[in-house]
């Protein structure tokens, strides 16, 4: 779980982060209600996921509330890849 | 006829001594008004190649007759752009002296293209078949803003109407409706049989193109789409040209169409259909790649929510972009009439 939270703390910062923007992404960084990633990218960063965990996550799970933080992210991937087997 | 004279004297700057090529369908409005009319009201030699797409054929031809002055279209240069520099290093085109294109808006990449590969940037005109001729365009000499529809041509009036009040937009950079007028010599008299939709195409002393852009502060237009191709994502008004410009510039992309999707949330987002260069695979992480390039290069807003990968895009024989047929396939209505499609 550990590492999963270093992916997606690592792919946050490179992709959502403006260059110049020294803010860290912890665990616990509000995502979508901080405003770092927006609604519309969501889509990528689920998308990433889905590749790089090889699972698919419904759309009715892909809620702002699911991806707010890396916390509820990897749980949320957790959950998936558990399901998955 | 007078206006096609003017405009094809003007616009596409035909002189005496050129050898004039027009690549279009003369089945088409361009075919009849710039491959007909326009050149041989103004005596031009023209020269006419009965032939499909094929990139080593048609340099040859520029090259074989020493052609001046080439009139093409977007759908035509994207295809020339794939086949890429090679081809044209192969080919003396040193006699080509002004190139313009028509038909659908043309991407920026494409102009910049064209410098690289003709040492001459292709100058993109704007008009329809209501409009009998070129009405904003890009002038021989004036300065190109690659992607810019270019300016009003003399005795033209044009501008972008507020799409609530049908009044004149008053600052730069604000989207409106394109508007021209009413009264050049070639202007649209009539729909055939069908007067009341005629009578919708004009408002507030205004002729309303159905298209829409955003006059900047030097004054030259620039496309944002068909009202009918905007796509509307949360309450925001997205121009699928815009993307599909952006979408060009991906090193993978040979041709793209922008569309409205329909969301729960959004009411509707943005979903592209891409047909990729050679060698390259319609993959998941090459959509995610595409994706990502598209929201930092525009907006999150912007960024296509779905990319389908597809080996060609539905075209009108004259070359268009049937964005309404991958329209009505995303909201599950019918495609409408299809009888101006290309074959595969």
């Amino acid at each position: 779980m550990d590492d999963v939270k270093k992916v997606i703390r690592e792919y946050v910062t490179k992709e959502y982060l403006e260059e110049g923007d020294e803010r860290q992404v912890t665990d616990q960084t509000k995502l979508i209600s901080g405003g770092i990633v927006d609604s519309f990218s969501m889509v990528s960063l689920k998308r990433f996921l889905e590749r790089k965990y090889a699972i698919q996550i419904p759309d009715a799970e892909a809620s702002p509330e699911a991806f707010d933080t890396v916390d509820s992210i990897a749980a949320l991937v957790g959950k998936f890849t558990a399901a998955r087997g | 006829m007078i206006s096609q004279y003017l405009t094809a004297k003007r616009v596409l700057d035909l002189r005496p001594d050129d050898v004039y090529w027009c690549n279009a369908d003369p089945g088409w409005v361009t075919g009849t008004s710039y491959g007909i009319i326009g050149p041989w009201a103004n005596g031009i030699t023209q020269v006419v190649l009965d032939s499909g797409f094929n990139a080593e054929r048609w340099y040859s031809f520029i090259e074989r007759h020493r052609v001046t002055v080439w009139y093409s279209a977007p759908t035509a240069i994207r295809l020339l752009m794939r086949e890429g520099l090679e081809v044209v290093g192969r080919h003396d085109l040193s006699s080509l002296r002004h190139l313009a294109s028509v038909g659908e808006p043309l991407n920026a990449e494409a102009v910049v293209w064209s410098e690289e590969a003709y040492g001459l940037p292709f100058h993109d005109t704007y008009w329809q078949t209501e409009t009998g001729c070129i009405v904003i365009t890009n002038f021989p000499g004036m300065r190109i803003k690659p992607g810019s529809m270019g300016k009003p041509f003399p005795g033209i009036t044009a501008t972008v109407l507020n799409p609530r009040t049908f009044e004149p937009v008053s600052r730069p950079g604000v989207v409106g409706l394109i508007a021209l007028r009413p009264g050049w010599p070639s202007m649209i008299r009539g729909y055939w049989n069908n007067p009341q939709v005629y009578a919708d195409k004009f408002k507030n002393g205004w002729y309303l193109t159905g298209d829409r852009a955003a006059i900047d502060a030097d004054g030259y237009f620039w496309f944002v789409g068909r009202d009918d191709d905007v796509i509307n994502t949360a309450g925001h008004l997205v121009g699928p040209f815009e993307i599909e410009s952006a979408l060009l510039e991906h090193r993978a992309v040979a041709e793209s169409a922008a569309v409205a999707k329909p969301d729960a949330v959004n009411m509707e987002v943005v979903k592209a259909f891409v047909a990729l260069k050679p060698g390259f695979s319609g993959d998941p992480d090459l959509e995610l790649e595409i994706m990502n390039f598209i929201r930092r290069k525009l907006s999150p807003l912007a960024m296509p929510q779905e990319i389908e990968f597809v080996p060609s895009l539905p075209k009108t024989r004259s070359g268009k972009i049937l964005r309404r047929v991958l329209r009505a396939q995303e909201f599950g209505e019918p495609v409408g009439d299809l009888s101006t499609m290309m074959d595969d």
